[in-house]
């Protein structure tokens, strides 16, 4: 049966509210939420400047220019939360919350999602754009390589929530079916995450060909994809085009997997 | 108010630690196939992080005046800064402002013991936590055959030395920024995290070259490059400077001498606050 | 009371500042800038003593200052004003010495280790208690029975009940033998035979040990059958301090007259009739005001009346009703 107008404005301001508790329970405590932004934007800057070590002392003309991979740091760095989408459904299956969210008339995995959304508002206020304003005083061009840069960028973020949302559920479930822990789950993907989505580190400066297999893989679509979209390294179209693929992928098993792990997820936490 | 500095019970240090022994013990021998999975993970997990210096390290035949047997051997020092933190300082005993944000202090305060022997022993859990330790020292076994470093007295001295004041340095920081939770819980709830995090990541790259206050922040203020690259550009000889194996050390006595009366300040706020937070996240799990 | 008093508060006052949060964006972005605090006064000078050997129960509405009272006593809280001595400790300055002869049970939060077995937890406790090996054991036996300890011991504790951690963490509270027992809502959740049993076992150490409890719980019911005194604590005040017969008296409390009849309800003029429930008319009246011969009189009057029974009220009714008169005046 298709949801009437009024059903779908209904559902709307459901999320609504619910990003709007996030994103304000997030800002609670004032200033002191914005420390955490503080180291945030010192690791970036000292990454920044490593950056120029490495440059002065190897000839990297044939790899990169110094420009482009601070281009490529700087915004690594501002949508570093949105390249690496995640959810409280871990915790939430961790600590027997998901109870409550299954009594809720919103899906459980929207719900998730909503509440990941509202913590970006401020994390977007206060890191996100103050980061690509100060980059001119910080000695970073943070414009993209071109309009269709820019404008590309924008779906290709999505798509890498997108599949970072997939990621989040793949692991959810994975808990659900082996009894591993939530402290596990997040370890190993923010390992992976700082290792082989290329978010820290272009997969072009990866030795032995490493580079090239792991641009194949949904990790690289992550991060990888929409930053050499932005910084126009490599082919925009070719970038986005695998992403979608991985979009698909990934969400359709995800999706299919976590179908699957529902039943089993009801006597699993607390 | 003090924290109780109690130095008589130091002699109970041993026996707490040999509790923890049992207690870690206890739990890997009841679940080994877990075990061996929570092991494999942090063996592989943790040295991750520092990872791609060794990958950059290795594409561009080392970086700045480092080697790349150098960097191995920095990240290897790394995940042994880390593992000694995951097997002496876990059950979120380093990451005190978890606690702290989720109204689970209380849980210390009614221990009969001094408050530093609580921080001291409660986290110690060698088994479970003790992979990245071992992949730490293997890794840094190996750049030092690589290197061909004299095996001296000396040199093991100061590596011993340098390994725990750079501990201490981690310690102290993510303590002196826990400190936060005191007066806001929500948000300090997971700064010690954003700490180690940018710590642990930042410690991994060779920092030569980084000037001006940066350069003096990074050995200072936010001592990222004390928790690996200061004492080993002096053990593996990118530094020739004799007092290289002094400054770690110093620093270390310094942050201790700054966090201690720091956190004392946020534990009198919390004696007169409380907290109106409760969650048993985490707690004792 | 015997000697020196186990717990002495003197003037106590205690203040917590709250920040005030936002509820729409601009309030938020507002309070950003020019955060607003507001002040809660949860023990406006409490005076309160508790003799040696007292089980004392601290009710009150909710954020009447309970849990604040008990968190002072056990040294977790320190007050803005005033002296709190417990064991004569500072339980603040005195906390390693004080809480060596404490036991604290917080309900809902365990001191139980999660992913180790009961028996684990224990053992950490004796370690770090300092508790000699005869001492434990001895201890440990007589707890195990009394709270039956025997089918939980090697369970971990994510897999107990809330019961069964309940039972367990009130064991390891008191496997120490303390000397003063802090219980914070510690029925809190349970069924009624969990219920039963901790109360039953409090009795039982008070009486063999001599222990001090005071304990703070809406489950008066049952606490009536235990504490030889009630405190409540109304808006950070005492606002009454004696044993439960004397809060039975208060003027307002009154007794039950329960009516079983031919079917029909009678009106009695000196009695409220508060509900009918199994075929049984159930009234409320106040016997200095109102002579239960006279109330008969009139109901028979009226109707049949198949059987008569007078009752004091739950305690829980008398408690309401303070609190409500509370609330309204």
């Amino acid at each position: 049966m298709k949801a009437s107008p009024i059903e779908i404005v209904r559902s709307l301001r459901r999320y609504r509210e619910t990003v709007w508790l996030a994103s304000s329970g997030a800002a609670g405590d004032g200033f002191y939420s914005v420390l955490r932004y503080a180291i945030r934007f010192v690791r970036l800057l000292v990454l920044l400047s490593v950056w120029e070590v490495v440059f002065a002392s190897r000839d990297l003309a044939g790899v990169a220019a110094l420009g482009t991979v601070q281009t490529y740091t700087l915004v690594a760095g501002a949508f570093g939360t949105f390249l690496d989408a995640r959810t409280d459904l871990g915790e939430a299956i961790w600590d027997g919350r998901i109870a409550t969210w299954f009594v809720a008339p919103v899906p459980v995995f929207g719900h998730a999602i909503a509440v990941m959304m509202g913590r970006w508002i401020p994390s977007f206020g206060a890191f996100t754009l103050p980061v690509l304003l100060a980059a001119p005083w910080i000695g970073v061009d943070a414009r993209p390589a071109s309009l269709v840069a820019g404008m590309l960028f924008v779906p290709s973020l999505a798509c890498s929530v997108t599949i970072g949302l997939a990621v989040d559920l793949l692991l959810a479930s994975l808990m659900v079916a082996t009894g591993w822990s939530v402290w596990d789950m997040q370890r190993l993907r923010t390992a992976l995450g700082t290792l082989l989505t290329g978010a820290v580190i272009p997969l072009a400066f990866f030795p032995w060909g490493l580079g090239a297999i792991l641009a194949w893989t949904p990790l690289a679509a992550m991060a990888s994809a929409p930053l050499r979209i932005y910084t126009g390294d490599g082919d925009a179209w070719n970038l986005m085009a695998g992403q979608v693929v991985w979009v698909v992928v990934m969400g359709g098993a995800s999706i299919a997997i976590w179908s699957r792990m529902r039943e089993r997820l009801v006597g699993y936490g607390g | 108010m003090t924290m109780g500095l109690g130095l008589s019970h130091l002699s109970r240090v041993p026996a707490r630690l040999a509790l923890g022994f049992r207690m870690d013990l206890a739990f890997v021998l009841r679940s080994p196939a877990l075990t061996i999975y929570y092991l494999a993970i942090d063996a592989l997990l943790i040295p991750a992080v520092g990872g791609a210096t060794f990958l950059l390290a290795e594409r561009l035949a080392g970086i700045g005046p480092w080697s790349d047997w150098q960097v191995l051997f920095l990240l290897g020092y790394a995940t042994t800064v880390e593992g000694i933190l995951s097997a002496a300082f876990t059950y979120n005993v380093s990451h005190i402002s978890r606690r702290i944000g989720r109204g689970q202090f209380d849980h210390l305060l009614v221990q009969p013991q001094p408050l530093w022997l609580t921080l001291a022993t409660e986290g110690f859990a060698p088994i479970s936590g003790g992979a990245a330790l071992v992949t730490g020292i293997a890794i840094m076994t190996w750049a030092w055959t690589g290197l061909g470093l004299p095996l001296t007295l000396a040199w093991t001295g100061a590596f011993a030395v340098n390994l725990l004041s750079s501990v201490c340095v981690v310690l102290a920081t993510m303590f002196l920024w826990s400190v936060v939770a005191f007066w806001a819980p929500v948000a300090g709830e997971e700064i010690s995290m954003n700490v180690h995090d940018a710590l642990g990541s930042l410690g991994t790259f060779p920092l030569d070259g980084i000037g001006g206050a940066m350069g003096v922040g990074l050995v200072t203020v936010f001592p990222a490059g004390l928790v690996a690259w200061m004492p080993v550009r002096a053990l593996v000889g990118v530094s020739a400077d004799p007092w290289g194996f002094l400054l770690t050390p110093a620093a270390a006595v310094l942050m201790f001498v700054i966090a201690v009366p720091t956190f004392a300040r946020g534990l009198r706020r919390y004696r007169q606050t409380g907290s109106s937070r409760y969650s048993a996240f985490g707690h004792r799990r | 009371m015997n000697g020196e008093p186990a717990v002495v508060l003197t003037g106590v006052w205690k203040s917590y500042r709250q920040r005030e949060r936002g509820s729409t964006p601009s309030e938020v972005v507002a309070r950003l800038f020019r955060p607003r605090f507001r002040t809660i006064d949860a023990l406006r000078g409490i005076d309160l003593t508790i003799g040696r050997g007292e089980v004392v129960a601290v009710a009150g509405p909710n954020g009447a200052g309970k849990s604040t009272t008990v968190k002072l006593l056990s040294g977790l809280l320190a007050p803005d004003r005033g002296t709190v001595r417990a064991l004569g400790c500072d339980p603040v300055r005195d906390r390693v010495r004080f809480v060596a002869r404490t036991g604290v049970c917080f309900g809902q939060r365990t001191e139980l280790w999660w992913d180790h077995p009961v028996a684990s937890s224990f053992d950490w406790k004796r370690v770090v208690w300092n508790i000699e090996r005869q001492d434990y054991d001895r201890s440990l036996a007589v707890l195990t029975e009394l709270l039956g300890l025997a089918d939980i011991w090697r369970t971990p504790a994510r897999e107990l009940s809330l019961g069964q951690k309940m039972r367990a963490d009130l064991a390891l509270a008191l496997l120490p033998e303390p000397e003063l027992v802090l219980l914070d809502e510690p029925t809190l959740g349970l069924d009624v035979l969990a219920k039963r049993q901790v109360l039953e076992f409090c009795r039982a150490i008070n009486e063999a040990r001599g222990v001090t409890i005071v304990v703070t719980s809406h489950d008066l019911t049952d606490l009536e059958a235990l504490a030889s005194r009630i405190v409540m604590v109304h808006k950070g005040e005492v606002a009454f301090d004696g044993p439960f017969s004397e809060l039975r008296a208060t003027p307002g409390t009154g007794r039950r007259l329960r009516l079983r009849t031919d079917g029909l309800r009678p009106v009695l003029a000196g009695a409220r009739f508060l509900e009918t429930r199994d075929g049984a008319h159930e009234f409320s009246y106040d016997p200095s005001v109102t002579s239960l011969p006279a109330l008969l009189a009139e109901a028979e009057a009226q109707v049949a009346v198949v059987d008569v029974e007078t009752h004091r009220p739950p305690i829980d009714d008398v408690i309401a009703g303070l609190y409500e008169r509370w609330r309204t005046s």
